[in-house]
């Protein structure tokens, strides 16, 4: 037990230099490793279907967490070094890694899906243009809490994903999306006059 | 400006043709992902947060990566037990309190300081509000504010948990790798030495018959 205030950080990471023997990883850190693997596996699924990543994508983001678990395995030669937080911290490494991946596979290159949703844009005529340049002008009016819940409403989220994203209350997410729904229209309707 | 316009499926329909038109815009700053995690995993309506969520919801690409990263971080332990892994691992070291004689009227006075800077600090707080995101089951984090940039000396505070025998501070660079970690019977402990270049802590605390209450982690940078 520390007193408190105890100071920290001035720590060494590892305790001791391992001997060979104990530097090498604990085989039965394998299974563990996998069962990890496994009970993210479902959620892995799920959010590739709903994010559009491909079957090798997925694979990438499996075989990192992997390699991560494993090294720290050969860190620590112990198969216990595993916790639920570190699991889940390897998996959001994967996952961000796998968007600078992303990134930089993009740079330079236009999805045809894109070009077809801005030409989609275009071809809608001159006011169905207008509608959208009007729309982004009237969503830069709105006070910034109202406009942030607006743009959540306006990607499809119900209210509750609302406040489950921005951490605020139902009824807080209810009357800035009221305001904000309300003052965007006000705010189309004058630019029609 | 037709009623067919302004419904909201009209409504939605042209902001789905808007963001589209932005995809390909690429005179946008985008965040960077780790930003995208931060704020994925973050809450609170403090006005920098609501600006930067603003951001990303406007450009396709950022609102894309943050809806991913936000699916994985629901998906997060609710509750952990770090504590008593980490502490069985050989990846962190335990670490012990440096008792010095000089010390004890110094521990006194800090404790006396911590304890006064918290009863300022409670009523200005933005996680006392229950409606603000305060972890009503587990612990609430004081200082350092989320994305705080904080230097070698810096004290963590936490509030108390009634029930709590302990509590163990647990500290992660932005790789998930734990870099310090100390159990403490206080509400307070002081970073000393080298600060990562970023990174989140979070704090467990023990109650006497034995469960674990996490707080939400907490991301922090190095102070230039």
């Amino acid at each position: 037990m520390c007193l408190p205030g105890a100071s920290f950080f001035g720590m060494p990471v590892q305790s001791a230099t391992p001997t060979p023997d104990e530097s090498a990883p604990d085989r039965s850190f394998a299974p563990r490793v996998e069962q990890s693997i496994a009970q993210w596996r479902q959620l892995l699924d799920n959010t590739a279907r709903r994010h559009q990543l491909d079957r090798d994508e997925l694979d990438e983001v499996e075989q990192d967490i992997r390699i991560r678990l494993w090294r720290l395995s050969e860190r620590t030669g112990t198969a216990d070094s595993a916790s639920a937080s570190y699991v889940y911290r390897a998996v959001v490494s994967a996952v961000t890694d796998l968007i600078r991946r992303r990134r930089s596979r993009a740079r330079g290159r236009v999805s045809l899906d894109d070009v077809g949703e801005v030409l989609s844009a275009d071809a809608s005529g001159p006011p169905e243009a207008e509608m959208v340049a009007a729309l982004g002008r009237a969503l830069d009016t709105l006070d910034a809490s109202r406009r942030v819940v607006v743009r959540l409403y306006l990607d499809g989220k119900d209210r509750d994903e609302i406040a489950a994203i921005l951490a605020w209350s139902d009824s807080k997410v209810r009357n800035l999306l009221y305001r904000g729904l309300h003052d965007l229209r006000e705010q189309l309707r004058g630019e029609e006059h | 400006m037709t009623d067919a316009n302004t419904n909201d499926a009209g409504l939605q329909a042209a902001y789905a043709r808007l963001l589209a038109t932005r995809r390909a815009d690429a005179s946008v700053e985008l965040l960077s992902p780790e930003d995208l995690l931060t704020l994925a995993e973050s809450s609170g309506d403090d006005p920098e947060r609501v600006a930067l969520l603003d951001r990303v919801l406007a450009h396709p690409v950022m609102r894309d990566e943050f809806y991913l990263l936000r699916d994985v971080v629901r998906a997060r332990p609710a509750e952990q037990t770090t504590a008593t892994r980490a502490a069985s691992s050989g990846d962190v070291v335990p670490l012990r309190p440096r008792r010095r004689p000089w010390m004890i009227p110094a521990v006194a006075a800090a404790a006396l300081l911590v304890t006064t800077s918290l009863v300022l600090r409670r009523p200005s707080s933005p996680i006392d509000d229950p409606l603000r995101g305060a972890n009503a089951s587990g612990v609430t984090l004081i200082s350092p504010a989320p994305d705080a940039a904080i230097a070698a000396g810096h004290r963590f505070v936490w509030h108390p948990v009634p029930t709590a025998a302990e509590y163990e501070l647990l500290v992660t660079d932005r790789d998930a790798q734990v870099v310090a970690r100390t159990v403490v019977s206080d509400t307070v402990a002081v970073l000393d030495g080298v600060v990562p270049a970023s990174g989140q802590w979070t704090v467990t605390a023990r109650t006497r018959d034995g469960r674990d209450l996490r707080s939400d982690p907490r991301a922090f940078t190095a102070a230039r």
